[in-house]
């Protein structure tokens, strides 16, 4: 992989291309919280012409989870003999009164973990203890937690569960169509893709005069998108590419795919700031139950409430930008967030905040 | 009784089990011909004028990782915090909170670790304290360091950047992101390893040989938690002018590259225990990296970046894609992502 | 969704690989793949190997991109 790093060669060529090829004005969103990390990160929009738009839709897992599931989260650490994991930037997102980094500090046993499967040894090192692992996703890492719930029925293991919030992307990317967000279109997330394929693309691009290409997360892999959207959207053609050929796989990795659909089945799901979109989220299936962490307590919590003024939701519908929310900046900066695009490092604003 | 191996509350009730403690695990490791043992403060007097003092507690967790443990660390680190104040460092004093249950054994060989390196450093550890707390109260072994030197002439204000000049060069001494990538290599609940081993060490003597050479030398200071980024940015408030750094020139291990990588870590946030960032005169600038290079702790010095009067309140970051973009300190702890 | 490393197999065990990354080996589960191999290319992610990367089509990709007509034109425009 070592002739994909940057190469400041191509990169020019590349910008000298996308100027050359873009004559009329677009708007292209990506969907992808590394996409929206990178994007700023190497200043992509600095190295594009006036008739390009690009805008962040909503791709980072945690600023598009509820708040009342963090309430949820929060509840489940104050109960004795529990022990919570979670993938690093969640612990900060701010519920209704707490997070659980704050909980943590006053004595929940909140953990950080990198795989899930970590979980699965968090249980057997702690059979007195109730063991929660949060997962939350997009197609990347649902079947990571797939086979967690899958391996933890096999062993029988009694003290183990998953607080479950993860999405796909597809009932999104349809949404904001439906929705009228003007989108020519999608700079689609190169790994979500190595798991579902390109046929959701095929089949977004049928139902909507949009075109998509698959990118990559190196500065000249999103230039290389960006040109292909460009073109497509400019001299009509194939709507969808694959433009990380040696990564993705036109049919996807169908075995992780047969493995969420053995856990998981579709759902409606609660996008922060978006609102509901059916059949986006994905629940436990009856047969795997006792591992559902929602099944397991049954706790009663109370619906989130958005702080005032926030104005995360049009941003992850890329209506306003970062710094056309009033509190941006002064009331909510990344060390002391108010809303999730912030929290996260790769939510729009705290990418727009840190990289601009 | 057999030797119970393991410390107990009795150990720091400060009778005769606290004073064999002391002079079996700590006089012996630090020299007895040095420990003043027998009062509350060493007092000491070797002819010289101005002093700088610090202190410095560490908590690390593991005690023991690849490169070093927590008695090298509190040595070097204090030992550090002298030297880039412009201060040669003469003593240091010792002292510890040990979890009860502790081994002897391993406390042992944290006194050795520590006692190795400030003679290395020709430093000496001079006077220190010993308690016990019941067990729960500390994770196993915390250790506080002060220390004192001498301010070598015309270094005074060597850190308040008050000689930093548009133009000057910014320097480093090394490779950075190895001691947080060596710690997270040897924890037993992530499953990476790696070769790579922390940077922990002192720095007087490197620092010691450039502002000989160099005494036109107009900043330093030691990049640890935050990493580099965090020095810069400091630079930039207290010096009031533009920095300019360009990220191709940092130099990154193999290993904390992988690690990065990863964990979405960005290297310039990743912790460091052994790296100095130095500001000198353009001018300078060839010469200056000679002599970091010929020192062993500063054989991959690099030339980093430049000060500026354009963007006097920013630190600015030249990608390797050829855009650019403000670098902020961290706020928080860089946590492991998934996106 | 993101986060994800390429490497190379260097060991396999029963349920995981060893996955060289840059330096660092780090031990990935292999539930997700139907089969894996020593020196294979894969992707990493939160601790799964997620796909095998081709890295023959990879370097041909990037050939064909070297030799896309318009980027070398506009090399030769001298941008």
């Amino acid at each position: 992989m070592g002739r994909w790093l940057v190469k400041q060669e191509s990169i020019k060529a590349l910008r000298t291309a996308i100027s050359k090829e873009s004559v009329k004005p677009i708007t292209l969103m990506e969907v992808c919280g590394s996409h929206t990390m990178a994007i700023s990160r190497f200043g992509i929009r600095s190295m594009l012409p006036g008739t390009i738009r690009l805008i962040s839709g909503p791709g980072c897992p945690v600023c598009v989870t509820g708040i009342s599931y963090i309430d949820y989260a929060i509840a489940v650490s104050l109960l004795p003999q529990t022990i919570i994991l979670s993938y690093g930037d969640l612990v900060r997102v701010p519920g209704t009164h707490s997070s659980l980094e704050r909980e943590r500090a006053g004595g929940a046993d909140v953990r950080i973990v990198y795989s899930p499967m970590q979980a699965l040894e968090t249980a057997l090192e702690n059979p007195d203890k109730e063991i929660v692992f949060c997962g939350i996703g997009f197609e990347t890492t649902t079947p990571g937690t797939a086979v967690l719930i899958k391996t933890a029925s096999e062993k029988r293991i009694g003290n183990l569960s998953v607080l479950g919030a993860h999405k796909t992307m597809k009932p999104a990317m349809s949404a904001l169509l439906e929705s009228g967000t003007a989108i020519d279109g999608y700079i689609c997330p190169g790994h979500v893709s190595v798991i579902t394929g390109m046929g959701m693309y095929r089949e977004l691009c049928r139902e909507y005069p949009i075109s998509c290409t698959v990118t990559g997360f190196e500065a000249q892999e999103i230039l290389i998108g960006i040109l292909s959207l460009v073109k497509s959207i400019q001299n009509g053609g194939n709507p969808v590419q694959n433009a990380y050929p040696g990564v993705v796989r036109e049919e996807g990795n169908p075995k992780a795919r047969s493995l969420v659909a053995e856990v998981f089945e579709p759902s409606d799901a609660l996008w922060r700031g978006l609102g509901s979109i059916k059949g986006s989220g994905l629940a436990v299936r009856r047969e795997y139950k006792k591992f559902d962490a929602y099944e397991r307590f049954g706790l009663e919590v109370e619906e989130g409430v958005e702080p005032k003024g926030c104005r995360c939701g049009e941003v992850l519908r890329g209506i306003c930008t970062p710094a056309e929310c009033p509190l941006y900046g002064n009331r909510c900066v990344p060390g002391d967030p108010v809303g999730a695009c912030m929290v996260s490092s790769e939510g729009s604003c705290a990418a727009w905040y840190n990289y601009s | 009784m057999k030797d119970f191996g393991k410390i107990t509350l009795a150990h720091g009730a400060g009778g005769d089990m606290s004073g064999e403690l002391i002079r079996s695990v700590f006089m012996q490791a630090f020299g007895d011909e040095n420990v003043q043992g027998n009062s509350d403060s060493a007092i000491l007097d070797p002819g010289r004028g101005k002093m700088a003092f610090t202190t410095d507690s560490y908590v690390v967790q593991p005690l023991f990782f690849p490169g070093g443990d927590i008695g090298k660390l509190a040595v070097a680190g204090t030992i550090n915090d002298l030297s880039v104040s412009g201060a040669i460092p003469f003593y240091l004093s010792f002292s510890v909170i040990i979890e009860e249950g502790f081994s002897i054994a391993d406390l042992k060989k944290i006194a050795v670790s520590a006692g190795e390196t400030a003679s290395s450093a020709g430093v000496q550890i001079v006077t220190g304290d010993t308690k016990v707390v019941e067990k729960g109260s500390c994770d196993g072994l915390f250790i506080n360091t002060s220390g004192i030197g001498f301010i070598e002439k015309g270094y005074a204000g060597i850190s308040t950047a008050s000689r930093v000049e548009p133009g000057d060069s910014i320097l480093i001494n090394g490779t950075v992101g190895d001691h947080e990538t060596a710690l997270l290599c040897s924890r037993k609940d992530i499953p990476v390893s790696s070769e790579i081993i922390s940077d922990c060490a002192p720095l007087n003597s490197l620092i010691r040989d450039l502002i000989e050479s160099c005494p036109s030398t107009a900043f330093m200071r030691d990049a640890t938690r935050g990493g580099i980024a965090t020095v810069l940015c400091e630079l930039n408030e207290l010096c009031g002018l533009g920095i300019e750094i360009e990220e191709e020139a940092i130099p990154v291990k193999e290993e904390v590259s992988g690690i990065a990588g990863i964990f979405g870590f960005d290297p310039l946030f990743m912790a460091n225990e052994g790296k100095v960032i130095f500001v000198v005169p353009k001018k300078d600038t060839e010469s200056a990296l000679e002599i970091l290079r010929k020192h062993p702790r500063g054989k991959e010095a690099a030339l980093i970046g430049h000060i500026t009067e354009n963007n006097p309140d920013k630190t600015i970051l030249k990608t390797k894609a050829g855009g650019s973009h403000i670098l902020h300190r961290l706020s928080g702890m860089q946590l492991p992502r998934i996106c | 969704m993101c986060v994800a490393v390429p490497g190379e197999v260097i060991r396999i065990h029963d349920t995981t690989a060893e996955v060289r990354i840059r330096k660092v080996i780090l031990e990935a589960d292999c539930a997700l793949m139907e089969s894996i191999s020593v020196g294979d290319k894969v992707l990493v992610h939160a601790g799964f190997i997620i796909e095998k990367i081709s890295k023959g089509e990879s370097d041909q990709m990037m050939e064909d991109l070297e030799n896309y007509s318009n980027i070398t034109s506009a090399w030769e425009d001298g941008s």
